[in-house]
């Protein structure tokens, strides 16, 4: 017989009175997208390693004061997202690129499209300067808007709006090179030209 | 020739502001006014907002895609281990406090022993006076059995208050008493009644040992083990000689024990945090060591 089911308001509430199991079982549940959330912020594995163990520390700490207002999942992003500012502000020093930098392939031969071009944006993107890294994160991947990102980096809503702009463009621009320089890649739409590709290796 | 450095954080360029509405418009942070502007630029050239953004929204779906990144199995079981363990870390501080309280309700049960002893000490005067006096005794001889009892009052509020708070003189057996009750205050007693059961005796450390920004775990072990983290056990908490000024440092409850240790002839107190980083202060003035 299978064990009961609990419901994730249960699981809180029991989390919030110090049940470590289901503390344990929310940490498990959210674990992946918090860890996504502040590798990105932070830039790199290690430094990722370090403000996921702050986040979830944090998290522990401030059950007791989730008041149910929100998604849980989106109060362990905010709380992760502060987590993680935090320890860039305790550092204070720009993350190491991500390893992930010296490991992109010279082609697409032995990855599939999709891997590579995540890799190549996963790359770019923590290479991004931090003012711009951490708005872009924010928003695409926290899922914060403009007057909370605004809010949580100490920066006008103009700012965020004009860092975001630049930031994707940036990508945007990587990824349309890796496009351009991958022959396995799916050429995007032709463009009013229809030139092709002329930077094939 | 200069070469960027590859590891140098990018700063991309300005973009046009276009560009920047149509992102916006991507994170729907574009008002009204905004939206007319850019589809009124997309008429202009021909084509239209969607083609326009194509590439944007192209960056933002695969940014927002990378949020399923896989984890390491060992990552995240240490780091949900270690966050668990966290829920357990208000317990050892309450370990501590409970050793205080538990200090501190033995010392209130000590002085109201110590009341007690007194109120027989004067009965049992006043009744000696009065058999001496019916039997023609001196009162000095009275006064010094009165002095005894209250030595033996006053010896258990000694046994309370090592800062000799407490009088012995037996001048006054209502002022014996009441120096039981207001001799020393329930926190400084409760301190002293702490160093007492847990005699800060110095641990030596070799002189080549570099203190300066060790952590605990860093520690030569026998050190190391007078710490109640270290040892992972209900061990006796050294409270911190040092509290105050460790407590201008970091906040009060990140301070866990101070170990007593000698080092080329000084002697110092090693402040656990919780952290279990330390700080070294110079005793006995209590003056940090860098």
């Amino acid at each position: 017989m299978n064990p009961p089911r609990h419901t994730q308001t249960e699981l809180i509430a029991a989390a919030q009175k110090g049940d470590k199991r289901a503390m344990n079982t929310l940490l498990e549940s959210e674990y992946d997208r918090i860890h996504s959330v502040c590798r990105r912020i932070m830039g790199n594995d290690a430094d990722a390693a370090d403000g996921c163990q702050e986040a979830l520390l944090a998290i522990v700490r401030g059950i007791s004061r989730f008041d149910g207002r929100s998604k849980f999942s989106t109060w362990t992003y905010r709380v992760a997202t502060n987590a993680c500012l935090d320890e860039i502000r305790r550092k204070k020093r720009r993350p190491l690129p991500s390893d992930h930098v010296e490991e992109l392939p010279l082609s697409s031969q032995s990855h599939d499209a999709q891997t590579t071009d995540r890799m190549v944006l996963s790359a770019a993107l923590d290479q991004l300067a931090d003012d711009f890294r951490l708005p872009l994160v924010l928003r695409d991947i926290v899922g914060c808007d403009y007057r909370e990102i605004g809010e949580l980096l100490n920066i006008a809503p103009g700012t965020v709006r004009s860092r975001i702009a630049r930031g994707r463009k940036h990508l945007s621009n990587t990824l349309g090179n890796q496009t351009d320089n991958e022959t396995v890649i799916e050429p995007k739409p032709p463009s009013e030209s229809g030139q092709s590709p002329t930077h094939r290796p | 020739m200069n070469f960027p450095d590859p590891n140098s954080p990018i700063e991309p360029p300005e973009v046009d502001d276009i560009t920047a509405k149509l992102s916006a418009l991507l994170d729907g942070e574009l008002d009204r006014t905004e939206l007319i502007d850019v589809e009124q630029f997309a008429v202009d050239n021909g084509t239209t907002i969607d083609e326009l953004s194509a590439d944007l929204a192209a960056s933002k779906v695969a940014v927002s895609h990378l949020v399923t990144d896989p984890v390491p199995p060992s990552t995240r079981s240490a780091h949900i281990g270690a966050a668990l363990d966290a829920m357990e870390m208000p317990e050892v501080k309450s370990f501590a406090a409970a050793r205080v309280d538990r200090a501190q309700r033995l010392n209130n049960r000590l002085r109201r022993l110590t009341a007690v002893a007194a109120i027989f000490a004067v009965v049992g005067g006043i009744g000696l006076l009065s058999v001496q006096g019916g039997f023609g005794g001196s009162d000095d001889e009275a006064a010094t059995s009165s002095d005894d009892s209250a030595e033996s009052a006053a010896m258990l509020e000694r046994n309370q208050s090592a800062d000799g708070s407490a009088s012995d003189d037996g001048d006054s057996f209502d002022a014996s008493a009441e120096e039981a009750f207001e001799g020393a205050a329930p926190s400084e007693a409760g301190d002293t009644d702490l160093a007492q059961s847990v005699p800060p005796e110095p641990i030596s450390v070799p002189e080549a040992f570099d203190l300066a920004g060790a952590t605990l775990f860093d520690l030569p072990a026998d050190v190391r083990q007078r710490s109640s983290i270290a040892s992972g056990s209900s061990a006796p908490v050294n409270e911190a000689i040092c509290f105050d000024a460790a407590a201008e440092l970091v906040p009060q409850e990140e301070i866990v024990e101070g170990i007593i240790i000698e080092q080329a002839g000084s002697e110092f107190e090693l402040v656990v945090l919780i952290n279990e980083e330390l700080f070294v202060f110079e005793l006995p003035e209590c003056v940090q060591v860098d």
